[in-house]
């Protein structure tokens, strides 16, 4: 009987365990639900869970993009500044998405890839207007490589890595901005992954930047991509994990959220210094302007 | 269907060159009648540079006209520094940014690059009168991480008010509600004193977004902007209504935040812990008794 009561009390415990594990941790996901509402009028609707809300037509209003992007990577399409879909690109870096629901009107739409190690390329933006009942497809993207270093500065001499991703088997042109500019040429591998040594003998101390763009034929070639700053000094400093320009809350991402902090101290006295990107002692347009520059969504 | 191929335009639209960008305002009709009331677009056509902030106020002859309404409606600028609105003495400011940067609008139906809208001002006419209305204090900056500033003209929009050249407004009512939003909820310990706020926006093609408006737990809805400072603990559904010109609105919801749901995991960590304590007793409680 005692066995009986010992083994119950067992289960029990084990019963509580499982369900706190289990029960409570769900509920630990963050959800998000949203609802329209049309004021008035004959033609419209309500759109609930997310949905586009009103209408009354039934012709497809709509944007396709394709193109190239990097390997098994995700390609984002951003709306006004805020993501609204993503895919994942093929073994050949080819996409395609669709938004298939949308109003008739004017909107920024801005495509980047994400590398498999999490790198977001620039951004690929253009305004445009979509018109009632016509499906606009923009094709031939081709997203610019992702782009790092492995320092933030490197003794002069020594070698600093350049790296990142774009489609396979393409020709990578990597520029360096000194006094003169220099650029390299590199071959992207079969994952679309591509790297410099680079010999910083030549350049002179003091800040440079760099950045790349990728290239498969005449007709096919990207626009240079995202900027990355290093210096070139008497000691080499590795890359720590210190925040990206614009990336004021370091989370990795420049978006609405570094917006609003930038916001809340915009025409305020004293900001802290990591929100007054021009050292200008204010929060002003500029400081805006080159937080939207490297916004990654 | 009809389907709209944009690949030349894409090419196009990368590879114009930078002339001089300028500012037009386009009344939507030239000539109208006192009580009418009249929108006036100011566009923008940068040239190929690529911009991505602007800010302008709005210049015009208050004796003639008076400013009932502005609309964010199909701006070129996705997020508001300060969204264009009317201030209590008639001024209108406005300043936003586009991430990514703006050239040009496309029309695929067209095949052009060309101007695209920063606002739309509702004026009603004062008195018969003649004038025109322009821009002061225009700031446009380059899309360069520099923050570098560009230069534009800017061609003022001239109107006349006379007793009976009255002016229809043929434009479709409004039935869509905002795009819909998400609300992100954060905080940083270097500012805002560390409190938990929200971010959203979102925009509306239309009619343009009017207010936002919050609502944490059981308080009232506050009128308000992006971002808010939190007033409850986090631990409460927020919810954010975006209201459009025509009254149709949007509600984006945020419930209980995985931060303050670090509570439920230091729970788990505590019934584990004693449950873990609770075998061991009973364990050590049968031993002791078969010693006995």
């Amino acid at each position: 009987m005692k066995t009986i009561i010992s083994y119950t009390c067992i289960g029990i415990l084990l019963s509580v365990l499982f369900l706190s594990l289990c029960v409570k941790q769900v509920s630990a996901d963050e959800t998000i639900s949203i609802s329209a509402t049309v004021g008035s009028g004959t033609s419209g609707g309500s759109g609930g869970g997310g949905g586009g809300g009103g209408g009354g037509y039934n012709a497809p209003t709509g944007i396709t993009f394709s193109g190239k992007a990097y390997p098994l990577s995700s390609v984002i399409v951003l709306m006004n500044g805020q993501e609204v879909v993503r895919t994942i690109a093929g073994p050949d870096a080819q996409f395609s998405v669709t938004l298939g629901t949308l109003n008739p009107g004017n909107y920024t739409f801005s495509i980047l890839g994400e590398d498999q190690n999490g790198r977001r390329s620039a951004l690929f933006t253009f305004p445009i207007l979509i018109s009632q009942g016509a499906t606009t497809t923009v094709s031939g993207i081709f997203i610019a490589p992702t782009i790092d270093v492995d320092k933030v500065q490197v003794k002069q001499g020594d070698n600093l890595t350049i790296f990142g991703q774009t489609v396979p088997g393409s020709s990578v042109t990597i520029s360096v901005h000194s006094n003169p500019e220099y650029f390299y040429q590199v071959q992207s591998d079969t994952r679309g992954a591509y790297l410099l040594a680079l010999d910083t003998s030549p350049l002179a101390i003091g800040n440079h930047q760099t950045k790349s763009k990728s290239q498969i034929s005449a007709s096919e070639l990207s626009s240079f991509g995202k900027v990355i700053s290093f210096a070139v000094g008497g000691v080499t400093i590795p890359k720590d994990g210190t925040c990206r320009r614009g990336d004021i809350n370091c989370d990795g991402r420049v978006n609405l959220v570094d917006f609003s902090i930038m916001a809340f101290w915009y025409k305020k006295v004293s900001p802290p210094t990591k929100v007054d990107f021009n050292n200008d002692s204010k929060v002003s347009l500029i400081d805006f302007s080159i937080l939207a520059y490297y916004w990654t969504g | 269907m009809k389907l709209l191929k944009l690949l030349p335009i894409i090419i196009f639209f990368c590879a114009t060159p930078a002339l001089a960008a300028f500012f037009e305002i386009s009344p939507e009709v030239k000539t109208f009648a006192v009580g009418d009331t009249v929108p006036v677009r100011i566009l923008f056509n940068t040239e190929g540079e690529s911009i991505n902030a602007l800010e302008l106020s709005v210049a015009y002859p208050k004796e003639l006209l008076l400013p009932v309404a502005v609309s964010d409606a199909n701006s070129l600028l996705s997020v508001w520094v300060e969204r264009p609105q009317i201030t209590s003495n008639g001024s209108i400011h406005l300043s936003g940014v586009t991430p990514g940067g703006f050239s040009g609008l496309i029309n695929p139906l067209t095949h052009e690059v060309g101007s695209g809208t920063v606002a739309t001002i509702y004026f009603k006419a004062r008195t018969i009168g003649s004038g025109s209305i322009s821009l002061a204090e225009t700031h446009i900056f380059k899309n360069d991480g520099e923050g570098n500033e560009v230069i534009a003209t800017i061609t003022p929009g001239t109107f006349m008010i006379d007793a009976d050249t009255h002016f229809v407004d043929k434009s479709l009512k409004d039935v869509t509600p905002p795009l819909p939003f998400e609300i992100t909820k954060s905080d940083d310990q270097s500012i805002m004193d560390g409190k938990q706020f929200i971010s959203f926006s979102t925009s509306d093609s239309e009619s343009g977004i009017e207010y936002y408006e919050v609502k944490e737990g059981t308080r009232e809805w506050v009128r308000t902007e992006s971002p808010y400072v939190l007033l409850g603990n986090g631990m409460e559904q927020v919810s954010v209504r975006a209201v459009d010109r025509a009254g149709n609105e949007r509600i984006a919801r945020l419930f209980p935040s995985s931060q303050n749901n670090s509570v439920y995991t230091q729970n788990s960590v505590l019934v584990v812990i004693l449950c873990i304590g609770a075998l061991m007793l009973l364990f050590y409680v049968r031993k002791l008794k078969k010693k006995l």
